[in-house]
């Protein structure tokens, strides 16, 4: 019932402590959490890039 | 017959501070969980006005909610809802929500043209869809730390 709407940067995304603690507040419907595809890509890149 | 959804709009300055006031008294007595015994002593009134403990529950939240300035809507559960209002409790737009409704996952008749609801299947599916997301979020939480994601060395 959350009327706001707040966008996960990547570094948001991973690591994955921030990420996992933020999703878990967006599961209690404290805000939406949105990203978009190429953020998505570029937190994927940052794990297989190491 | 169908209840209706009882909306009180954000309260005044003056009634928030009341209901502050109020809330922080009340607490104390209602962290118990039972029942409460009230007496108003606006009028000579000598015999206890007894709530039943899921009544003072909710008049915990209505305090907490008047308190900080926002309104309150109650929704009984046997309530039927538009589809605006159901996209609304379940935080996800009109158009998703119609496609639940089409595909079955919550149950809705039709009055006329318009499509009814009722909150308790709207709730159960809440429920439902949050058991899954919790599901999800804790075993992506555990493939993090299994995969060294940031949470350190084990």
């Amino acid at each position: 019932m959350s009327q706001y709407t707040v966008l996960f940067d990547a570094n948001v995304l991973y690591p994955a402590p921030m990420r996992d603690a933020l999703m878990q507040l967006a599961v209690t419907d404290l805000f939406k959490a949105k990203w978009t595809a190429d953020i998505h890509r570029e937190w994927i890149n940052a794990p297989t890039a190491q | 017959m169908n209840m209706l959804a009882h909306r009180h709009l954000p309260p005044t300055p003056q009634d928030a501070a009341i209901a502050r006031v109020s809330g922080q008294a009340l607490s104390r007595f209602a962290a118990t969980r039972g029942p409460l015994k009230l007496r108003v002593t606006d009028a000579e009134q000598m015999e206890p006005i007894e709530l039943p403990a899921g009544a003072v529950a909710l008049l915990m939240e209505v305090l907490e909610a008047m308190a900080a300035g926002r309104g309150v809507t109650i929704i009984p559960e046997n309530a039927e809802l538009s589809t605006v209002q159901a996209a609304e409790v379940l935080n996800v737009s009109r158009p998703f929500l119609i496609k639940l409704l089409e595909d079955g996952s919550i149950p809705h008749r039709k009055v006329g043209k318009h499509r009814r609801v009722r909150m308790e299947d709207v709730m159960s599916y809440k429920a439902a869809i949050d058991n899954e997301r919790e599901a999800v979020l804790d075993q992506l939480a555990a493939d993090a730390q299994d995969q060294d994601m940031g949470y350190g060395s084990k």
